[in-house]
């Protein structure tokens, strides 16, 4: 026991040392959850509103056919109408960014519309536009006129708004903020903790396997009094707590996002931020345990067999896709938390987050993913032991 | 009384010895290697077969032969990182099958790879290794005042390893190989690779360990330095023992006019 703290002490200190390791078990996800989850949305929506605010040139074919629509454009913000374009080179000047969109009122259109029929206009336009904002912005005074050609319509069958709703649904949805939070936006928690967790094992397992093969420091370790068990229970105890670090600097990193995170509505961000309560964190945090050794062990062990770091890197790799794989069940709407699948490594911890996240977990599955999730960690860590005892592991020349 | 010294001195001359008895190690051979070694339906490789040997306190007991001859395989048994697939290794009375972990305790073993961390300072290193021998803390700064004065190291303890230049990392490696006062001192090729200046200093160190009475195997493929240092010698080749007496014995029954000749002659001619 003593020489496993030796050991823990002393590799925990390397690892420390290491820039790498400390970037991406600490400095990664304090930063890029709330870049993802307050920065990006943020740079969506200023985005949107330069785009909806720009001046735009609209070409219109057929003007004289509705010249109350025409008004409509005429008066719209920031939109410019061109009457210069050719039916045939409307799709060549949008391409050329001559125009951004074109508005086709074939003839007999006000008559039409006056005459209770439906006329039909052709709007052209690149949906893979930035944001589809030409097509927002047109659709958005072709609708103003829809609507005032609705109210005249009633004004003249003598017909009041309500005719035309004969059924009004009152929704009462009994899910609680938290339920909702939790079923829609849970699954994407676990998924990243997860993430984190293999991430911040991964460099430091990287490290104290393959790197210390590398460096021939594993000769003169094997040759110490230190047994081979020692030895693995101190590297995997850096590598675990490294994982869980990074995990907890995932957290650490939801809570600083919240603060940036505006555009969301106010109810939606206390929710979320109520998440972040001691008991939902340590629950979460004591599911990543487990997890975390079992990734150490898988990780560690990946680590013993290369023969270089750069060997480790590519054989991990894979493996990081077949651990992560089953994280992203938990997104899948509709993937529930039953006995079935809290057996299952990895999509249980997705799914039991979910639930108790939304605090509808029930004690029984909680208790399963833990025995799971304990016996994958023990056995991850007996396979290790063996590993690193076979001879043509720790040799393989 | 002169009876009992005698007897007490002979037994604790034994107790320091390393016996190697009948010792065979096969590795098994993954695919690829099957299929390069021309048989792909052989799938083990004798690495060393049926050597046996004595290295005796005080002397220097050199392991010679070309490379892929076994003399790494062998040391890695004797310093337990490998099991024998067959025979006995004695250190100390003890088999290194049975107590491994005993073994080590009172072992020292050295590689032309220093084996350092390059992120631990001098000292820092040094200690964890003290620290795994169990050496109580003020054995350690004994000891450590002891190495540091006699391998200059004082004005580089705590720096860290990256930062030292290969001399210096190769004292902090030597000082690390005996730090724990071992009687037992395994050399692989120490000196591969080095320079004049990190050669002279291992040299040194097994002369030292000589002196102080521990018992010191050496693998080496180079005849200057086995010239130097060896009391007794065995000369291996494809995991098999061509000469096993002292060097003065060998140099007895040379037939060629230099010592590189006649290794060449005992090695190639035998292949």
């Amino acid at each position: 026991m003593k020489k496993i703290g030796i050991i823990f002490r002393k590799e925990l200190k390397d690892t420390l040392r290491d820039r790498r390791t400390l970037f991406f078990m600490i400095v990664f996800p304090i930063l890029i959850i709330p870049l993802i989850i307050g920065g990006i949305p943020k740079i969506m929506v200023s985005m949107m509103e330069k785009k909806m605010t720009e001046r735009i040139t609209i070409a219109i074919i057929g003007e004289e056919n509705s010249p109350e629509l025409m008004d409509m454009f005429g008066m719209a913000d920031s939109i410019n109408v061109t009457f210069n374009v050719e039916i045939d080179s409307i799709e060549q000047s949008i391409r050329k960014k001559d125009i951004d969109g074109a508005l086709i009122i074939p003839d007999r259109f006000s008559e039409m519309v006056n005459s209770m029929e439906t006329a039909q206009i052709t709007m052209v336009y690149i949906s893979s536009d930035d944001l589809e904002a030409t097509k927002k912005r047109m659709e958005s005074v072709i609708n103003k006129y829809r609507e005032s050609k609705i109210d005249q319509r009633l004004d003249r069958l003598k017909l009041h708004s309500k005719t035309l709703e004969p059924v009004k649904i009152n929704h009462r949805n009994i899910a609680s903020e938290k339920e909702m939070i939790g079923k829609l936006a849970g699954g994407w928690l676990p998924y990243m903790f997860i993430l984190y967790c293999f991430m911040g094992a991964m460099y430091p397992a990287l490290d104290l396997g393959a790197g210390e093969k590398e460096r021939g420091t594993i000769e003169t370790l094997l040759t110490s009094p230190a047994g081979r068990m020692e030895i693995l229970l101190g590297k995997l105890g850096v590598i675990s707590l490294s994982g869980f670090l990074s995990a907890i600097s995932g957290i650490i990193g939801l809570f600083v996002g919240l603060q940036f995170m505006t555009e969301l509505p106010i109810e939606i961000i206390t929710t979320m931020k109520s998440i972040i309560e001691i008991k939902t964190i340590a629950l979460i945090l004591s599911l990543i345990v487990p997890v975390s050794i079992f990734f150490s062990a898988v990780l560690l062990s990946i680590s013993f067999y290369a023969k270089s770091f750069k060997e480790a890197q590519s054989l991990v790799t894979p493996i990081n896709i077949l651990i992560l794989f089953p994280a992203l069940i938990g997104l899948i709407p509709g993937v529930e938390l039953t006995w079935k699948t809290a057996l299952i490594p990895i999509v249980n911890i997705s799914l039991v987050t979910k639930e108790i996240i939304a605090e509808t977990v029930s004690s029984a599955l909680l208790l399963e993913v833990y025995g799971s999730m304990i016996i994958l960690a023990v056995v991850g860590l007996f396979f290790t032991r063996w590993w690193f005892n076979r001879e043509e592991v720790i040799f393989r020349g | 009384m002169i009876t009992g010294l005698l007897y007490n001195f002979r037994a604790q001359w034994f107790q320091k010895m390393i016996e190697v008895q009948h010792l065979t190690k096969e590795f098994t051979l993954n695919r690829k290697q099957r299929k390069e070694s021309g048989n792909y339906h052989h799938r083990k490789v004798t690495a060393v077969n049926n050597v046996s040997f004595k290295c005796v306190p005080g002397k220097i007991f050199g392991l010679i032969g070309p490379n892929g001859a076994g003399k790494t395989t062998i040391l890695r048994m004797i310093a337990t990182m490998l099991r024998p697939t067959s025979g006995t290794i004695y250190v100390q009375n003890e088999d290194c099958t049975k107590h491994p972990e005993k073994i080590r305790e009172n072992l020292g073993f050295l590689s032309n790879n220093t084996g350092l961390y390059d992120r631990l300072t001098a000292e820092e290193m040094i200690r964890y290794y003290a620290d795994l021998y169990g050496i109580s803390p003020s054995r350690y700064f004994k000891r450590r005042k002891e190495l540091y004065s006699l391998l200059n190291m004082n004005d580089f303890a705590n720096r860290r390893i990256a930062n030292l230049s290969s001399g210096m990392k190769q004292k902090v490696s030597i000082a690390r190989t005996i730090i724990h006062d071992p009687s037992v001192v395994v050399f692989d090729e120490p000196t591969t690779g080095l320079d004049v200046l990190s050669s002279r200093a291992i040299v040194k160190l097994i002369l030292r360990c000589r002196e102080e009475g521990k018992t010191v195997i050496f693998s080496s493929h180079r005849m200057a330095e086995v010239e130097n240092l060896c009391d007794d010698i065995a000369i291996l080749h494809k995991g098999e023992i061509f000469f096993n007496d002292t060097f003065e014995s060998f140099k007895g029954q040379m037939k060629s006019s230099t010592l590189e000749e006649d290794f060449i002659r005992l090695t190639v001619g035998s292949s």
